[in-house]
């Protein structure tokens, strides 16, 4: 049951990425992109991780995406304002993304899907509850040091966003 | 650790400074701040290994290396007062970045765990996006800054892949650990996938081709004084970081990443040194000669002990003592000249002897001859090179620093020879502290080019 839904979602999750890559349009794209991130909660979901799942919805698909959306309707982009980029260029890129595949499956080759039972872990296991004891306990260093990162974002979205103050 | 939180404080108060009335002396407080810190580091930490909080590794090789990265951010703090004090007026907001992302820097030569390198390598980076863009009437300076951001980005995110497959094969984030199993089991791949996207994501951070692309319109675009610190505080921080990554995660480097980073080496030193030679503009020189100088690094990597360490510290020592007064001598050129195009250098040395003679020095130190630092940096990588069995990439490196002479010569020459009589232009002397720090800088070149032992015995004990 569980490999049967695996397949399924990834397949949507591969069918909408391709989707966002291919599609002319900035918006289908964005929606795809939607779409992909709900699959990749699913597969959250799976795994057993039911605070990520949430988390990855809400922050993702829910505040940057509409964000995204934001912006691609101010700039009022479309597809005849896309530029069609040169065909080596694309050339490459396909290139490297095929190189990184291949290595990709190579490294995979020996894993099976269904390898893992969900059955072994413990009863909340990817509750927020496990998170937060392990986020305060062992990696408290990281999430404290976490508040300069955001410090410096706000500084940075004020200071770019400001007039400059001038002297006269 | 008391480094970080002192650090971090000081760049809280450079934030708030304009609130509170200090807008005046924040810049004398911030560098006695930061001179404090240096010393409380080396008096604390100093032959007192320390794990914190199993997630920061504070040994002798921490200290040598926040030392040094302090001591950028001071340099840096006194060389661009001038151009701070004249033209920018959110003074406290940039400090503050500069200063949350020395922060970056040295949670990058202390991790002990993959969670802490991540936190590092981002505290390191967003605050340099945030400062390449900061000329907002250059539309040059804001490309600068999202190309920088987008290929940032998207080099974390191989970063994170990378971390992903290292979990995924030794179910830890724990360096400790990691090389427990690395000490077992060598043929998971997705351990060597894991590495891999490690290693191509470090070799972004130190421009190494061929992921070099982003460096020289970024260099170019980006404000002089932020560059200075791009091309010094993070190439220094990054090798730092990188070299603990394998110290500390293999007991012995893996045979693939060996031979990726020697590859990655010889073509950096290559396309580095001979695209440098076709450009005009100074900035990308520097920009291009600073790929080359982390292709000569990139030898270091494989090589572990006391003398891979000892080398490390003098090449990267006199990489950013040599790079932030050239930069400097940039900096005062372009108000002037209103370019960075090398025909901006004409007569310098008879206009201005000082900078002339600054930009002199730093010239030979990064071509690597005596009596400069650089010297000794050149001469120790190679020879530990050579004896690890590098002959190859040596030989690379040889013709790569011949090439690179011609260059930095090109400069020297551009500014002594010059068919217009002109006199000194008193607009371009330094002020003070400006002034008195080119000295300290010229002088430690020198002391360090002629004294190579004080680094090198200071290297041992790491």
């Amino acid at each position: 049951m569980d490999n049967i839904l695996f397949y399924i979602l990834s397949g949507i999750s591969i069918g909408s990425a391709l989707l966002v890559v291919l599609s002319k349009n900035p918006i289908y794209s964005v929606l795809s992109l939607i779409i992909t991130f709900a699959s990749i909660s699913g597969h959250l979901l799976l795994l057993s991780a039911e605070f990520l799942a949430i988390v990855n919805l809400i922050v993702y698909a829910g505040a940057i995406m509409v964000l995204f959306l934001f912006v691609i309707m101010m700039l009022n982009l479309n597809e005849t304002t896309e530029k069609n980029s040169n065909l080596i260029s694309k050339l490459a890129a396909t290139g490297a993304a095929g190189l990184l595949l291949i290595s990709l499956v190579y490294i995979f080759k020996s894993y099976q899907v269904g390898q893992f039972s969900t059955q072994q872990l413990t009863e909340d296991f990817g509750s927020a509850h496990q998170l937060g004891k392990i986020l305060f306990n062992e990696f408290l260093l990281p999430f404290e040091i976490s508040s300069v990162l955001f410090l410096s974002a706000m500084i940075g979205a004020v200071m770019l966003g400001k007039k400059d103050l001038k002297q006269h | 650790m008391k480094a970080i939180i002192f650090t971090s404080a000081l760049g809280i108060l450079a934030m708030i400074s304009e609130i509170i009335g200090l807008k005046k002396i924040i810049l004398p407080l911030l560098i006695v701040g930061l001179l404090l810190t240096i010393g409380v580091n080396i008096y604390t930490e100093w032959n007192y290994t320390q794990v914190y909080y199993g997630m920061m590794l504070a040994d002798n090789y921490y200290v040598a290396f926040s030392t040094v990265l302090l001591s950028i951010t001071v340099l840096w703090l006194l060389l661009s007062s001038e151009s701070y004090l004249n033209e920018e007026y959110n003074r406290g907001d940039h400090y503050a970045l500069i200063l949350f992302s020395t922060v970056g820097g040295l949670l990058l030569v202390s991790f002990n765990n993959l969670a802490t390198l991540f936190m590092g390598v981002e505290i390191l980076s967003i605050p340099l996006y945030i400062l390449a863009g900061s000329d907002k009437n250059n539309k040059y300076s804001i490309e600068a800054s999202i190309k920088y951001f987008l290929l940032g980005s998207f080099a974390t995110g191989i970063m994170l892949l990378g971390i992903a497959l290292l979990y995924g094969a030794t179910g830890t984030f724990d360096l400790g650990l990691i090389a427990q199993y690395n000490a077992k089991n060598m043929d998971n791949t997705l351990y060597y996938g894991g590495t891999l996207l490690l290693t191509l994501s470090f070799a972004f951070k130190v421009s190494a081709v061929p992921f070099h692309f982003w460096a020289p319109d970024v260099y170019t675009g980006a404000p002089t004084f932020i560059t200075a610190f791009m091309s010094a505080f993070v190439k220094v921080a990054a090798f730092a970081g990188f070299y603990h990554f394998i110290q500390q995660a293999y007991l012995s480097i893996p045979l693939p990443m060996e031979n990726t980073i020697i590859l990655l080496s010889g073509a950096t030193i290559l396309v580095g040194n001979i695209a440098a030679v076709y450009q005009t503009d100074m900035k990308r020189i520097l920009a291009f000669s600073g790929i080359a100088q982390a292709g000569y690094l990139l030898l270091l990597l494989p090589i572990q002990g006391e003398l891979g360490k000892s080398s490390l510290l003098v090449y990267l020592i006199a990489y950013g003592i040599a790079n932030l007064p050239a930069f400097y001598v940039l900096y005062k050129v372009s108000r002037i000249g209103g370019s960075t195009n090398l025909e901006s250098f004409e007569g310098l040395g008879k206009k201005q002897p000082i900078l002339a003679l600054v930009l002199t020095l730093s010239m030979i130190s990064l071509a690597g001859l005596p009596p400069a630092a650089g010297f000794f940096g050149k001469f120790y990588l190679f020879t530990l090179s050579i004896n690890n069995g590098y002959l190859w990439s040596v030989l690379i490196a040889v013709i790569g620093s011949l090439i690179s002479i011609y260059y930095y010569f090109k400069v020297i020459i551009r500014m002594y020879t010059s068919t217009e009589s002109t006199t000194g232009d008193s607009s371009l002397s330094p002020s003070l502290q400006v002034y008195v720090t080119l000295v300290v800088l010229l002088v430690s070149i020198l002391i360090l080019g002629l004294f190579p032992d004080i680094l090198v015995s200071i290297g041992r004990l790491l």
